[in-house]
Formats: structure tokens, sequence, C-alpha cells
């Protein structure tokens, strides 16, 4: 009788005390961190998004290009510190120096990144990416700024189901909001942790990670045309990222 | 008299209600869709997110995961939900779907309870 109520007790305290909340320990921000996304539902987002990308925009045809990045791409994301999706690299046919990131793990870069970059600056601007999806900053994106009703809408119409209860305009009107979601800058702590995960993600793999300040400034360097700069709209503060960079890049080599 | 058998009426009635109350299965309505909840599930806390667009509703439960993975796993497969997700390790996380109602379900282990929590 009294180990009965000791037990509804302490069922009663822990229930009370302990948060409600489900934290995930993520290894690549190393903090624990509440994420309602789970990876699946995340990949079908991706998916969805995906397939209104390839709506919009030309997947390279060059296939050369196709196969350096997908073969970097690959070193990168066996070395990154999330492996439970599958990362997918593509190259679009676009001259614009830029790289994006949908959710799920689909990475892609422009025609015009890859050809302005050697391996080395290239494996940061990938490893860069892949970090963004590590350190889930795309899903919580997502979740702060999207009701869960249209995330699920696009996620269970990716998967081939119909999506909301509006039908294709709803997916349609949450992939929309998904660009612009995407097309808005990280937060400069999002920005400096890919940044800091890109240097690791490229040595690691067996690049050199001092590429990473010249990537930037070659980028920046290039940006007479001011659609170059929708790089540093969308990976903005360039400047005190190269500054970070110079002190995160020695710590990491040292390793 | 009267006014005290309408006193002990009252009383059986609300002895009745409290009875089957206590044996009820309890249950949560995500938009017409009737999801059960395990005996004894004690709720915790209803969160809004998102701007104040989306729900978090968390329970806790006196019993093993596996238990209740298996209890929802069943549920979902029986009434021909479609699934996205489903056992991760010890827990459960998916996002599924019946009809015009969607939601996700994220299971996993607290301290001595199991938390079950529920998201739309």
């Amino acid at each position: 009788m009294v180990g009965n109520i000791l037990k509804v007790l302490l069922f009663s305290v822990s229930a009370l005390f302990l948060s409600g909340c489900s934290t995930l320990y993520n290894p690549a921000t190393g903090r624990n961190e509440i994420i309602f996304i789970n990876t699946q539902t995340e990949v079908a987002i991706g998916r969805s998004a995906v397939s209104e990308l390839t709506k919009k925009h030309k997947v390279s045809g060059n296939i050369s290009l196709q196969e350096r990045a997908r073969n970097m791409g690959r070193r990168l994301a066996d070395v990154c510190d999330r492996r439970d999706i599958e990362y997918r690299f593509s190259v679009l046919e676009d001259k614009e120096l830029n790289a994006m990131t949908l959710p799920g793990g689909f990475i892609y870069v422009n025609e015009g990144l890859m050809k302005a970059l050697n391996d080395d600056e290239l494996a940061y601007v990938l490893g860069h990416e892949i970090g963004h999806v590590a350190a889930r900053h795309i899903a919580k994106k997502l979740q702060a700024n999207m009701s869960y009703q249209m995330l699920l809408g696009l996620a269970f119409a990716g998967l081939g189901a119909k999506g909301a209860t509006e039908g294709a305009q709803g997916v349609a009107k949450g992939v929309d909001m998904l660009y612009g979601l995407l097309d808005l800058k990280f937060s400069r702590q999002d920005e400096y942790e890919a940044d800091r995960l890109g240097v690791k993600y490229s040595y690691k793999a067996g690049f050199s990670p001092y590429f990473a300040i010249s990537a930037l400034e070659k980028i920046k360097e290039k940006g007479t045309d001011p659609k170059i700069f929708r790089y540093f709209r969308t990976h903005p503060y360039a400047e005190d990222r190269i500054k970070a960079l110079k002190q995160v890049i020695p710590q990491m080599s040292a390793k | 008299m009267k006014a005290k058998m309408r006193i002990v009426f009252f009383c059986f009635l609300l002895l009745c209600r409290v009875w089957t109350g206590a044996f009820a299965q309890p249950i949560l309505d995500i938009f017409g869709v009737i999801v059960p909840l395990p005996y004894g599930a004690a709720f915790r806390q209803k969160e809004r997110i998102a701007s104040d667009t989306s729900t978090v509703m968390t329970y806790a439960v006196d019993a093993s995961v596996t238990k209740i993975v298996e209890f929802y796993e069943s549920f979902f497969k029986d009434n021909g939900f479609i699934i996205i997700g489903g056992r991760q390790g010890d827990g459960f996380e998916a996002s599924v779907k019946k009809d015009d109602a969607m939601f996700a379900v994220k299971i996993f282990a607290q301290g001595a309870v199991t938390i079950i929590q529920f998201i739309w």
C-alpha cells in the first residue's frame, strides 16, 4: 500500500517537474535542442520543395560539374555529424554565385559558383551547406516560422499523398513560403556555426580548411555584379565571418 | 423525504460519473480524428509554437516505451493512417495523416515515465 502511494507520488512529481519537451542532443552544435520535425518528415518536405525547384530552375547538363559536386559532397557528408539522412548534391544551370540547401539534405550549387572555386574552396562551401543541415538550422527555421499543418501538408505532398485540405493550392502556397524562408538570411550564430562546421568537415575530408577564407574573399571580389551579392544576402556577415574563420581554422588544424 | 431522495439520487449519479470516467478510455480529438490515449496517461502541458499557429500536447504515462509504441503502431496501422517515419531507437517519431487530419507523434522515455507528444 505504502509502496503504491510512493509510486504514484514519484510518478506525479516526475510528471510535474521534468520538462515536457523532447530534447535531442545535436552533435553538430553540441547542444540539446527541441526539434519537432522528425528526419523523415524533413526529407519528405525537401522532396516537395525539390519538385517545385526543378520546375523553376534548370538542372545543369554539365556531367563533369555534377560528378564533381556529387563526389566532393559525398566525401564531406561521410565525415559530417549528421548521418541519418542521405545528402544529395546537384548543380543548377545558373551563373549566379550561390548555393542553397533545401530541407532533408538536398544541396544545390550554381554552375557559376562551381566554376569560380577550386576544390578546397568548394569543399568549404559544400561543408557549410552540410553544416546547416547537420545543425538542423533549416528544420529549426521551418518549425519556428511555418504552421505545423503547412509543413505536414508539404511532407505528405512529397510522399505523393494529397497534401493539405486545400490540395495543390495549399502545397504551392507552402512551397512559396518555404522558399521565402530559405531566401532569408540565417542568424549570425547559425552562419558562424555553419562556417565552423564547413571547415571542420572539409578538414576531416582531407581538404585544406584555409581555402574557406579565399572562397569568401573570391565571392566578395567578384561582386561587381549586384546579383553575385545574393550569396551574402542569404549568407551574410562576410567580413565578420572571415575574421572568425581566421581564428577557427588554426585551432581546427591543430587538433 | 423527497429532498433527501433527490440528494441520494444526485450522489448516485455523481458516483456513476466518477466511476465510469475513471475507467473510460481517454481520447484526443485532432481535427475530427479520435486518437486514444493509453490508460493512466496524465496530461502534462499544452504549448503553442510557430507564432502561436501550432499546438504541442504532452502526456506522461507510467508504462514502458515499447508498450506505448506498439499501442500506437497498431492503432495507426489498423485505422488506415498514412505514416511518415516510425521507430527511432527505443522511441517513435512519425507524422501521420488520415482524411484531412495531419499531426505528428513523438514517444520517448523520460526518467521513469514515457512521454507522448502530439503536434499539429
